[in-house]
């Protein structure tokens, strides 16, 4: 195996009682790429996150993250303590509470803003460092993807493109290595894409690894370094955003024969 | 032009916290207490809620920032204050009250001891538990228990109340807990019956339906806490530590895994939250102060037995929680005192206690989901 794998997929098959919803599929994500799932409805992608992510459990394969722990078998907070954050197609925030308490509930799990129940209750100088570090942090992630003025709103209460920056920046702050986008552009309108896809290059560069689920082509040939196509549940095919735009099975699977 | 459909909403916000609630509690208190009780009631809570709307609850988050900064601070003023008030005169009105009524507001205590534990569970985490006067049976027998057959002392008994109604929730926790809805609130019903059940019959143990008498007082060196204020203050001292630990945990991390689970579960898994472990703690915890409750309850009645520990009681309980508003511990305060108090201001109404419960939980939740004291949400 080699060296630069963060995440290494092999031969992950699910079925849903007769239907194979993914069909031994094969996928090496490497360290430092931006690597984007494409395909049509129903292809297997969102799918193929809830195994990655604890969500399903794959009927047979493996899933390897980082060379050496195996994904599969692992509730999804197990997952998540790996440093994995995935996104949710529909959005998951908790709606009623308001953006900042949103991120710091992303910062829970962090071990450098934990303390203990003694510091609690008698609200050592520890609690309140960790406490005020642990909002700073918070507000520089809302700065960091544009909405640090909506802080003490509720998170139901923002437009949907906020919402999925809010999504993103909660995943932030939980220090993740590998960030999973369930189609994070759909429904944005330009302005909004175009603020999205300024984030995710900024999560890039940040030594963040990002895979991505899409739909949008031109918005997957601007940021994506190499792109699997799912369809039916099988690899249909993997390549640079060029090889792909002009692979004819591709072609076929999206435009129909 | 454009002021009437404004004011037509103001109209009917004004009809929908004011109006129906005075109407409301007018309608219940006439036929129990007459008229001139049942308007000073509705006068009352129409006061209650007035200054509650004004100062105390959250405004919404859209309002101008300026604008909220400065009710933010009024309200943070009232806040502080009110509990300086509550607290002052849970100190110093006792001391004119008759045996009586000092009993009462025992119990009282004891109730918001109950309800701020049950509060963690339904408010906090949104898990309903319709067996939660288990634990306080729990806790007054592992005292009546641990007195009659070892002879232990207050005390120590007040620990290992709370711890055993805690161990005990563990074996209920971990197989129900990944249950969800309905399917908890059932199990956690069957739980309270199989307590009260095996309390009634285990006559070996627990001395069966005419259950353990000469429970004593607590006592501490040079204070015997045999008068009903002295243990009014005891259990008063309870309740402030109880408040304390619990808000404490409301403002800080922990906290804030309950509330994240309660909103999204899904998305709490997703930032690393082991939901059913912080789940199976807040259980825990929440029998903890059930079982010390239970403790203090039986040294008060110098007597346990099972009767004390119905479904009617775990139900009761609930609706403290509801009627004050789940999540909010004035609150919840408040609901447990209205509803211990209330009934012994109205003595007729215990005939009517069955039904005043229905019609006061639906018109609750018809009009005002999020409680009397609730945060608007």
């Amino acid at each position: 195996m080699p060296e630069n794998t963060i995440l290494s997929i092999k031969h992950v098959s699910l079925m849903f009682g007769g239907l194979k919803a993914l069909d031994d599929v094969n996928i090496d994500i490497e360290k430092g790429e931006v690597l984007c799932i494409i395909g049509p409805n129903g292809a297997g992608k969102t799918t193929l996150f809830n195994c990655i992510t604890g969500f399903l459990r794959p009927s047979s394969g493996s899933i390897v993250y980082d060379d050496d722990a195996e994904l599969i078998g692992k509730k999804p907070h197990e997952i998540a303590g790996y440093g994995i954050y995935r996104s949710f197609q529909n959005l998951a925030l908790f709606n009623q509470l308001s953006v900042l308490e949103n991120l710091l509930i992303g910062g829970l799990k962090r071990s450098d803003f934990s303390y203990g129940i003694m510091d609690t209750l008698l609200i050592t100088d520890k609690f309140k460092k960790i406490e005020r570090g642990l909002r700073s942090e918070a507000l520089s992630m809302l700065e960091f993807v544009g909405i640090s003025g909506r802080k003490d709103m509720r998170a139901g209460e923002l437009p949907y493109g906020e919402r999925k920056l809010l999504e993103l920046a909660r995943g932030l702050i939980t220090k993740p290595r590998l960030l999973l986008l369930d189609e994070p552009a759909a429904g944005l309108n330009p302005t909004e894409k175009t603020e999205l896809v300024s984030a995710i290059k900024k999560v890039c560069e940040q030594k963040i690894n990002v895979v991505l689920i899409e739909h949008d082509m031109r918005f997957v040939s601007d940021i994506a370094d190499w792109i699997v196509v799912l369809d039916y549940g099988k690899k249909l095919a993997e390549g640079l955003p060029e090889d792909i735009k002009n692979n004819r099975a591709v072609i076929e699977a999206y435009l129909g024969t | 032009m454009n002021k009437l459909p404004y004011r037509n909403v103001l109209v009917k916000r004004i009809i929908k916290s004011y109006v129906i609630p005075c109407l409301w509690i007018f309608a219940i208190a006439i036929p129990i207490a007459g008229i001139t009780k049942a308007v000073f009631a509705a006068m009352l809570l129409f006061i209650a809620l007035l200054i509650f709307n004004l100062f105390i609850r959250n405004r919404s988050p859209l309002k101008r920032t300026e604008h909220r900064r400065s009710t933010e601070a009024v309200s943070l003023y009232i806040t502080r204050y009110g509990w300086m008030l509550v607290f002052t005169s849970s100190v110093i009105i006792p001391l004119f009250l008759n045996n009586y009524a000092i009993d009462v507001v025992t119990s009282a205590l004891f109730y918001t001891m109950l309800a701020l534990g049950l509060n963690l569970l339904v408010g906090d985490l949104g898990l309903l538990n319709l067996g939660y006067i288990a634990f306080y049976g729990i806790g007054a027998y592992t005292y009546a228990i641990l007195y009659s057959k070892f002879g232990f002392g207050f005390w120590s008994s007040v620990g290992l109340g709370g711890l055993t109604s805690a161990a005990i929730s563990l074996l209920i926790a971990i197989p129900t807990l990944k249950l969800q809805g309905d399917y908890l609130a059932i199990v956690t019903l069957g739980f309270g019956e199989i307590v009260r059940i095996t309390l009634n019959n285990w006559d070996s143990l627990t001395n069966g339906p005419n259950g353990i008498m000469g429970i004593p007082r607590p006592s501490f060196p040079g204070l015997k806490f045999l008068s009903g204020i002295s243990f009014y203050y005891l259990a008063l001292l309870f309740v402030i530590v109880q408040i304390y630990i619990i808000s404490r945990l409301g403002r800080s991390r922990f906290g804030r895994y309950a509330v994240a689970i309660r909103e999204n579960e899904q998305a709490s898994e997703m930032v690393g939250i082991d939901t059913y472990k912080i789940k199976i703690l807040y259980f825990m915890l929440s029998a903890f102060f059930g079982g010390i409750a239970g403790v203090l309850f039986a040294s008060k009645q110098m007597f346990v037995s099972p009767d004390s520990f119905t479904f009617i009681e775990s139900v009761y309980v609930l609706a403290m929680v509801i009627l004050g508003g789940m999540g909010n511990i004035a609150g919840v305060i408040a609901g447990a005192f209205t509803l211990v108090v209330l009934p012994e201001l109205l003595r007729g109404f215990v005939v009517y206690r069955m039904l005043i419960f229905a019609l006061l939980l639906i018109t609750m939740m018809l009009f005002r989901p999020e409680g009397l004291f609730g945060k608007s949400r």
